[in-house]
Parts: structure tokens; C-alpha cells; sequence
């Protein structure tokens, strides 16, 4: 049943993990997983948006907790210090970019649904007002004092950019800046709270993603836990910045790729902190992540890529606390029987180990 | 003062053993070992200061420092690279050997004494991964000269490191220190977890705290003031006041250790500040003494917390033990009444059940019968619509576009309705097994030692409605139609394959029923068993997933029909009908799919009833002892209860003293 007939691994996923969901829902007991389960489902219902979407209106952003380098990581990529870039947490809305093919190179225009003026004006002045954007916002949220949850609120930014490693023949699409999502696990901080669900909605729309992690902070709980519940079936670029902090021995790729259990070749680490310049290594860093990205634009569809990234958040579910509460749960094995023969080899190994790790829990 | 403080409090912790002694009788052994804790955490009252911080905020590398800095015998700290458990830093007089003792969740008040050698096995990731040692803590003594000889220094697991052991430890260790000291790194100015340790903090009577902020070494001089100004405004939105923020470069001071100016660095990267910040508060005697009467006041408020209601519960059960045989009797006797009713009302509700689930499942398996023929009959007209069967199989994406839509939507329709239907009846029965179940229990007034066993009566019967909701979220199942028929859409798009040899339904039954196998006869069955074989739930959805493959097999056979008069294939003809005839027999056979539903009504049914006659069984149980207390068989009940009486009106009148003699509380920082 492989190759030309095979089931449409993201429909399967879709249905079965909406059942599981719902089956769930009316037990309290299950709630932390039914949580799960229905991020998962959110993250397949987001593969499937991104079929058929056309070059020009993709969407290729940033997701992570606060201060791992998001907005480093988008200048670097747009070649100017164009988001604004702070040792306290800086980004507080959805930050578009576009390329203006037609914009004279220091021009930039800049349309704020945040309760602005669309403006335009001289490039160099573009990250100054992206910053009174954000203090703007990030005070209202503080003296704010209803407990209403604000619309989406983004602003876009468009010029030219003519040394951005991104907008050129390769890649075309928007960038998309996000807050820190770190808000989302789970916090009694109303303005993180609130920066996290605007990330979450922003990444939601995303085609690619590029989580942003720190290596002077590997192991950090929170990127693991924001990596496995909000997107890892998605299966984004991991982003690795402070690379000029590395001390130890070890490739920092694959430590990372150890601890997150994904391929070392979806990892790219950077000297992200600047945003800019950097040497011969940086360069190389840089035109890794722009391969990356192209190709994982250019992968959106593929049934087996897809199954195998289902799989992938799957298996990242299994391994939480959530497990624990499973073991009522009985699965309907021949929807991931029909979800395994769609699977790839690299799709199969992590099925196995699904299963694998869900049957030793069982067992203890 | 402190020695008037000292005195009540061995005062307060002998009082506390006592409450622990009651508890224990009282067979609250939790309690009692709880109580006993606190007790001994009182008699062996030492200062406690908490260092908190998130992984990687060099807090090793400063308890590192402010440990060893003065002293040679630094070897025994360093070698914690990564504390996974919570480490105590007890300071003892000089002279005295240094000694490591781990305790472990089992026994808390027992400690195994290791060597400074393995620390690493016990307090890091690698050596106990998941603490599967089940440690809880490790004491280190030693001459600490910053500690003194009655301080103590808390190192808390890293929290918000990835191993969630590390954090819920951290919120324990939050709890039994009386200052902190908050780590917060300049190049990540509070986190997510720093903010809710703040947060915590200010929840708390005693509120000192001491932010430390590390790595300033890596922070520019324009990022300085923004750093600053956040840590004092987050401090503020959660009512704190950060009234000193200490700068450190912890990373430098260590690295310099042993050298001559040890004295300089210390000074240049602020450990000498925190120093000086820890030995006043260590020394400062009113800080102590405030932390002293903090810790007293809790443990006051609590064990006479728990002594109201114990007294509550005893005079609860003296009221029971109290009353006249006669109207313990009646009572009785209403109950059992009650109870009668109640189990006729539940056998009534339960064979309406029976009735309604049986007719629902009649329903189910007629219609799912009559669906194929429907599907194939829509299909053929569609086909009719146009330019011929050779005609249309040419556009074949077409056909299955119209096959997967049919069949999607037909099935959906009527597993829908029936899923709506048993969860209609589940819900219906829930509600009568409820009215059934609602007996006046409240009409007997029990105390705290009745109270466990009638609520462990109680409980079954509330099972009883969980045990039938539980039957409802497994009958939601039947929503997993949407999986069948998209399941469906495929496998009949599967179907189309029918053109090579190897037969389209043999595959499709195997896609569908998960096997491997290639011959539909020997699929077929197999499908049966996962539906009489497996558990309740799976059975449901196999039910639903045979009828698909039926009618997937049925459409199946239609278009290989079609397909095969044109091409004249009589070889792939024979297997399809063939298959096709067997799988109505096996799986749409009335015995098949009512054999699987009505496992799920017996088992329901049976669960229920269970529940409900342990219920009973037990609640009689309870109602035959109270009697045969009144009925003077146990005459000692209420001198017992009389004795448990004054015992806690004696530790009542004890505290009370104690607790009045405890400074007022008060908070605020360092």
C-alpha cells in the first residue's frame, strides 16, 4: 500500500488524534494530555493549511521563549538591525517583514493594525519605531487592568533590503518576528501571558519555522517544553544562537540535536547576538539556515515528510508527564498501522520508538 | 529575647509530638509523620537561607565561592556540578570533620552518610538520572566560615532545567528557608520562573529576599540600566521591593580563587558585596529572630488548626455515640428502606437500558447493512450520469473522488446518529442510576473516625456515575466514524488498484484491518477478532471500522464489477466476490456487530451494579456498627471518645499560652 496509493498521512493524523482528543475531553484526569493531543492536532491542522500555499505568501518566522535571540536571528537574515533588539525582553507584538521589490533601498513602509498611522520613511529610522510600537504596547498591557484578551496585533514592515540572505531569487515570503512564547506553559504574569498567546497565533501561521534556543542555555526546560508542545511536529529549524559562547568540545549541533531528538542537519548555530558582520563561520551558518529553509519550504506536502513529522510530535507527547495518565487509553491500532505504511524508514525508527517507550512505561 | 523564643519553641515542639502521637492514634499516620517533621525541623532549628535560581545562572559557581572562598576546603563543594537534589550547606563549628549524609524520600528521618567522592552518584544527572535513587536530600556539614555554626545554605535544584524532579524539589526547598537569595542572570532578566518565584515569595510571611543578579561581566553598560530598572518594576507589580540588586561576575571570582588578590577580585565583581549582604543577615539577630517567630507562628497555626477539628470530629461522633438505641435503630431501619428503593429504582433504569441499547444496536447493524447497497446504488447512478463506465473509468479520479464523498458522508450520517443515540441512553441512564443513588445519607450525622469509612461507602455509589460516564467517553468512540470514513475514502481509493491481479480488496482489508496479510479470507477474519477479542473501547471502534470495510468492500466489488465486464478479468471477479460475500457473513452479521455492542451494555450494566451492591454493602456495614455501639456492645465507644476529648482540650490549653507569647509577624525586605 506504499508509494502511489498511500493514505494521506496528515488527513489520517488529523481524524484519529481528534478522536483521541475528544474521546479525553469529558475526563479531568486526562486533561494535561488532552491539552497535548489537541496542540498536536493544531500543529497537523497547520501542515495541512500550508499545501498549496503560493511562494509569495509564504511565511517563514521565528518561535521560542523570551531572550533566545528571535529578533537577532531575523536581522542577521535581513542583513540591517531592523527589529529592535534588547537585554530585556523586547518584542512584543507579531513583526512582519516584506520584501518591496520596487522600494528604493533605504525607504521602508510600515503599516500598524496595533492602532497606528501606516508610515514610510528612511530605513535607519524603522527600528526606532518598531521599538515605541512595542513599549506602547507592552504598557498597555501592564496598567491594563480588564482581563479581556486583546485581538491579534501585528505590524508590517516593508522595503527593499538589499543585503538580506533571504529575499532574493531562492526564498520568497515574509519574515515574521514573534514574542516570547514562553508565556504559554503556563504563568501568572498577565503581559507574558498575553506575548505568549500572540506568539502561538503568529507561529500558527507560519511555513516554516525556525525555533531559537540559546546554547549557553541548553537543557533549559522551557525551550524543551515549548519545542514539544507547540511545535515539533512541525519538525522547525532549531536556530542555535550565542554560538561564540561555546566553550566545550562537542559539536554544538549535535548536543542539541541530542537533547531536542532531531536530526543534527535541522540545526543551525549562530553568533546571533549582534545581528550582524561575524566571520567566516557566520557566514557559513548563515547560508546553512537559508538552505534549510528553502528546502523545508520546497518539502511542504510530502506525504512520507509529513507522516514522519506527526510521528515526530507524537513521540515528543509520549514522552511528557502526560504518559502517565495514558494508560486507560487504548489506541485504535489500525489508524497507525494505515499511518505507519505511509511512513518513511527515518518515520518508522520514530514510531518504533513510540512504541517502544509507551509500551516500558505501561510495563513499570 | 532569642533565648525566650528558643525556650517556646522546644515548648512548641514537644507540643507538636504530642498532636503527632494523637494523629497517630487516630490512624492518620500522614499526618502524624508530617507533624513529627515539622516537630523535628523545629528542635533542630538552624537559619536557612534558600539560593534560587533557574539552571545556568551560575549558582554552583557562586555557593562555590561563598563556601570555599575562605577556607582551603573547597574540594568537598566543587564537585557538584549539577545538583539534581536539594543540598544543604550546614555550617558547623570549626575542627569538626566534614560529613555528607543523603536522605531519601522512603525514610526522611533516617540518613545514609557517604563519601565526599560520591556526591557525584547522588546529587548529579548522570549519576542518578530521574533521581531513581529517590533522594530527597543531602546534607553536607562543614566548616563553612560564612555559615557559622547554626546557618544553613540551601542550594535548590535548577529549576526549569528540562528534568521536572529538579523544579517541584525547588518549590519544596521554597518553603523551608527563611531568606533567599534570588539568581537572576543579567543576560536573561527574569524569566518565566523567576517571575512565579517572585510571585511565591510575596505569597509568603516572610519575604526577605536578596536578588543577586550574575554574569553582569557579560552585560554592556547601555543594557545596565534597562537590566535594573525591570528586575525593580517586576519586583514591584508582585508588591516586593527589590531594595539592593548585588552585580556579580561569579564566573571571574572563581576563577581566580587561590590567587594573591583573591581580596581585589572579590571586591571587583560584587561577591564581596553579597558577602558582607549574607553576614549581616546571618548575624543580624532581629532578622533571626523574626524568621524564628515566623516559623513558630506556622507551626502554632497549624497543629492548633489541626486540634479544632479533631475536637470538631470527637464531638461529632460523641453526638452519634450519644444518641438512644432506639433512634440509631429507626434510623437504621429507614435507611435499609431507602436502599431498597433505591436498588429497584437502578434495576429499572438498568433494564430500560438493556432495552434501548438493544434496539439502537437492531438500528445500527440494519442500517449499516442497507448502506452499502445505498452507496453502490448512488454510485452506479452517478456512473449512469455519465458517458459510460469505460468512460468514466478513464477519469477515474473523478469516480473516486465520488466513491470517497458517498461513503465518507454515509457512514459518517449513521454512525453519527447512533453515537448521538448511546450517548443519549448513557446520559439518560446516568441520570436514573443518580435519583437511585441519592439516599439521605446526610440524615446520619458522623464524625472524623466514621466519616472515612462512609465516605469510603459513598464513594462506590458516586463510582457508579464516573463508571458510567467512563462508558460514555469510550462510546465516544463511535466518533472515531470520522477516522472510519476517511479511512474509507482511502481505502476505496485503494480500491482502484483493482486492475492489477493482486486484488484491490485484499489490500484494502489489510490496510484496514492492520495486518499484513494480502488475502482478503484470511484479512476478514482477522478483523473479526480485533472486534470480539480486544477490550470494550476497541471493540466499539472495530464494530464501526468493520461495517466501513464492508461497505467499502461492497463499493470495492461494484467497481471491480464495472472494471472487469469491460476487461473481462475473471480471475480478480471471483476473489472480489468471493471476499465480498464472506465479509457481509462475518462482519455485518447481526451476531457480530451486537455481539461487540453488547459487550460494551454488559459491561456497563454489570459495573454499575457492582458499584452500587458494594455501596450498599458497606454502608450497612457501617450502620450495623454504630448500632451495635449503642446497643452497649462496645460500652467503652464513648469513654474513648471522652478520653480523646480531654487529650486535645489539654494540648488546646497548652498552645494556647505558647501561641500568645509569639512576637506579631511581619514582613517586608532585608
Amino acid at each position: 500500500m506504499e508509494g502511489r496509493h498511500a493514505p494521506d498521512p496528515l488527513a489520517l493524523a488529523h481524524v484519529t488524534l481528534t478522536d483521541f482528543a475528544s474521546r479525553l475531553q469529558s475526563d479531568p484526569a486526562h486533561a494535561d494530555l488532552c491539552r497535548s493531543l489537541e496542540s498536536l492536532v493544531a500543529q497537523v491542522a497547520q501542515l495541512r493549511r500550508s499545501r498549496g500555499v503560493h511562494a509569495a505568501e509564504r511565511r517563514i518566522g521565528v518561535f521560542g521563549a523570551s531572550k533566545r535571540g528571535k529578533s537577532s536571528v531575523l536581522n542577521t537574515l535581513l542583513g540591517v538591525p531592523l527589529l529592535p533588539v534588547m537585554k530585556t525582553p523586547m518584542t512584543a507584538i507579531e513583526i512582519e517583514v516584506r520584501h518591496d521589490a520596487v522600494a528604493s533601498p533605504d525607504r521602508y513602509r510600515l503599516l500598524d493594525s496595533a492602532g497606528g498611522m501606516p508610515e514610510q520613511g528612511d530605513l535607519a529610522h524603522a527600528s526606532g519605531f518598531l521599538r515605541l510600537v512595542a513599549s506602547r504596547v507592552g504598557k498597555q498591557e501592564t496598567e491594563a487592568d480588564d482581563q479581556t484578551p486583546r485581538g491579534r496585533e501585528r505590524v508590517s514592515v516593508s522595503s527593499f533590503f538589499a543585503k538580506s540572505a533571504v529575499f532574493n531569487k531562492r526564498i520568497a515570503g515574509t519574515l515574521v518576528d514573534t514574542p516570547g512564547a514562553d508565556g504559554t506553559l503556563g504563568t501568572n504574569d498577565r503581559k507574558l501571558l498575553a506575548e505568549g498567546q500572540r506568539a502561538l497565533a503568529a507561529m500558527r501561521e507560519l511555513h516554516a519555522v525556525l525555533f531559537c534556543i540559546r546554547l549557553d542555555m541548553l537543557q533549559c526546560a522551557d525551550d524543551a517544553k515549548l519545542f514539544a508542545t507547540h511545535c515539533a511536529a512541525l519538525r522547525p529549524i532549531v536556530v542555535a544562537s550565542y554560538a561564540d559562547q561555546w566553550s566545550e568540545a562537542r559539536d554544538p549541533a549535535a548536543c542539541v540535536a541530542d537533547w531536542l531528538r532531531i536530526p543534527a542537519s535541522r540545526v543551525v548555530c549562530i553568533d546571533a547576538r549582534t545581528g550582524r558582520g561575524g566571520g567566516e563561520r557566520q557566514g557559513a551558518a548563515i547560508e546553512s539556515l537559508v538552505g534549510l529553509i528553502a528546502a523545508e519550504l520546497a518539502s511542504a506536502g510530502r506525504a512520507t515528510e509529513d507522516a514522519t513529522r506527526v510521528l515526530h510530535g507524537l513521540d515528543y507527547l509520549l514522552t511528557g508527564e502526560a504518559l502517565e495518565r495514558m494508560r486507560k487509553i487504548r489506541w485504535p491500532r489500525t489508524t497507525w498501522e494505515a499511518l505507519r505504511s505511509s511512513l518513511n524508514e527515518d518515520g518508522r525508527a520514530v514510531m518504533q520508538r513510540t512504541f517502544e517507550r509507551f509500551q516500558r512505561r505501561l510495563a513499570r | 529575647m532569642l533565648e525566650d523564643m528558643n525556650r517556646t519553641r522546644l515548648e512548641l515542639c514537644d507540643a507538636l509530638q504530642e498532636v503527632a502521637a494523637l494523629q497517630e492514634k487516630s490512624k492518620q499516620p500522614t499526618l502524624a509523620a508530617e507533624t513529627r517533621k515539622r516537630a523535628e525541623s523545629l528542635r533542630d532549628h538552624r537559619f536557612r537561607i534558600g539560593i534560587l535560581g533557574g539552571m545556568k545562572r551560575g549558582k554552583s559557581t557562586l555557593i562555590n565561592v561563598l563556601l570555599g572562598s575562605a577556607n582551603d576546603t573547597l574540594a568537598p563543594v566543587s564537585v557538584i556540578p549539577a545538583t539534581g537534589v536539594i543540598t544543604e550547606f550546614e555550617g558547623v563549628d570549626a575542627g569538626s570533620p566534614t560529613t555528607v549524609e543523603v536522605f531519601t524520600r522512603e525514610d526522611t528521618s533516617r540518613s545514609t552518610t557517604i563519601g565526599l567522592d560520591d556526591i557525584r552518584s547522588y546529587a548529579t544527572e548522570e549519576g542518578n538520572p530521574g533521581n531513581e535513587k529517590r533522594v530527597e536530600r543531602i546534607r553536607i556539614r562543614g566548616n563553612f566560615p560564612l555559615l557559622g555554626s547554626s546557618a544553613t545554605l540551601v542550594d535548590t535544584p535548577g529549576n526549569g532545567s528540562i528534568f521536572e524532579e529538579h523544579s517541584l524539589a525547588a518549590t519544596q526547598a521554597l518553603s523551608m528557608c527563611d531568606v533567599y537569595v534570588l539568581l537572576v542572570s543579567a543576560t536573561i532578566p527574569l524569566d518565566r520562573m523567576e517571575l512565579d518565584y517572585l510571585r511565591q515569595i510575596s505569597e509568603r510571611e516572610r519575604r526577605q529576599f536578596v536578588v543577586a543578579l550574575t554574569k553582569c561581566d557579560e552585560l554592556e553598560a547601555s543594557d545596565r540600566s534597562a537590566v535594573l530598572q525591570r528586575i525593580r518594576n517586576e519586583c514591584r507589580n508582585v508588591g516586593l521591593e527589590a531594595r539592593e540588586i548585588i552585580e556579580l561576575s561569579a564566573k571571574e571570582a572563581l576563577k581566580s580563587s587561590g590567587r594573591s588578590d583573591i581580596e581585589q577580585v572579590h571586591r571587583r565583581t560584587g561577591i564581596k558585596r553579597l558577602v558582607e549582604e549574607m553576614e549581616r543577615i546571618i548575624r543580624s539577630e532581629s532578622i533571626r529572630q523574626q524568621a524564628l517567630a515566623t516559623r513558630l507562628r506556622e507551626a502554632a497555626l497549624d497543629a492548633s488548626r489541626y486540634l479544632d477539628r479533631a475536637l470538631e470530629s470527637i464531638h461529632q461522633d460523641l453526638a452519634i455515640a450519644s444518641k438512644s438505641v432506639d433512634e440509631v435503630v429507626a434510623q437504621r431501619a429507614e435507611l435499609v428502606v431507602q436502599f431498597k428503593k433505591a436498588q429497584s429504582e437502578f434495576a429499572s433504569a438498568s433494564s430500560r437500558f438493556k432495552s434501548k441499547w438493544n434496539s439502537m444496536m437492531q438500528q445500527f447493524a440494519a442500517s449499516s447493512k442497507g448502506l452499502g447497497g445505498r452507496v453502490e446504488a448512488e454510485v452506479e447512478e452517478w456512473l449512469d450520469a455519465q458517458s459510460g463506465v469505460a468512460g468514466s473509468w478513464k477519469a477515474s479520479s473523478g469516480l473516486r473522488a465520488q466513491i470517497a464523498r458517498r461513503l465518507g458522508a454515509a457512514l459518517s450520517m449513521e454512525s453519527q446518529r447512533t453515537q448521538e443515540k448511546a450517548e443519549k441512553l448513557l446520559a439518560d441512564f446516568n441520570a436514573e442510576a443518580a435519583d437511585a443513588r441519592d439516599i439521605p445519607m446526610a440524615s446520619l450525622r458522623v464524625g472524623s473516625d466514621t466519616q472515612d469509612k462512609v465516605a469510603g461507602g459513598v464513594a462506590p455509589l458516586v463510582a457508579v456515575g464516573s463508571a458510567v460516564g467512563a462508558a460514555g467517553t469510550i462510546l465516544t468512540q463511535i466518533g472515531a466514524v470520522q477516522a472510519a470514513a476517511l479511512a474509507l475514502s482511502q481505502a476505496t481509493a485503494a480500491a482502484q488498484v483493482v486492475t492489477t491481479s493482486q486484488g484491490a480488496l485484499a489490500a484494502a482489508w489489510a490496510w484496514l484491518a492492520g495486518t499484513s496479510a494480502t488475502s482478503a479470507t484470511v484479512a476478514a477474519p482477522a478483523a473479526v477478532t480485533v472486534a470480539t477479542g480486544a477490550l470494550i473501547s476497541t471493540a466499539v471502534t472495530a464494530v464501526i471500522y468493520s461495517g466501513g470495510a464492508v461497505i467499502a468492500g461492497v463499493a470495492a466489488t461494484k467497481i471491480a464489477a464495472m472494471v472487469i465486464t469491460s476487461r473481462a478479468k475473471g480471475r480478480v471477479a471471483e476473489i472480489v466476490e468471493e471476499a465480498s460475500e464472506d465479509a457481509i457473513k462475518h462482519m455485518v452479521g447481526e451476531d457480530r456487530i451486537s455481539g461487540s455492542l453488547g459487550e460494551v451494555r454488559d459491561r456497563i450494566l454489570e459495573e454499575s451494579k457492582q458499584r452500587f451492591d458494594e455501596a450498599r454493602e458497606d454502608h450497612e456495614g457501617r450502620l450495623a456498627e454504630i448500632e451495635d455501639a449503642v446497643r452497649g456492645k462496645d460500652p467503652a465507644l464513648e469513654a474513648r471518645l471522652r478520653e480523646r476529648e480531654q487529650t486535645v482540650e489539654e494540648l488546646v490549653g497548652r498552645l494556647m499560652p505558647i501561641s500568645s507569647r509569639l512576637p506579631a509577624g511581619s514582613g517586608g525586605a532585608v
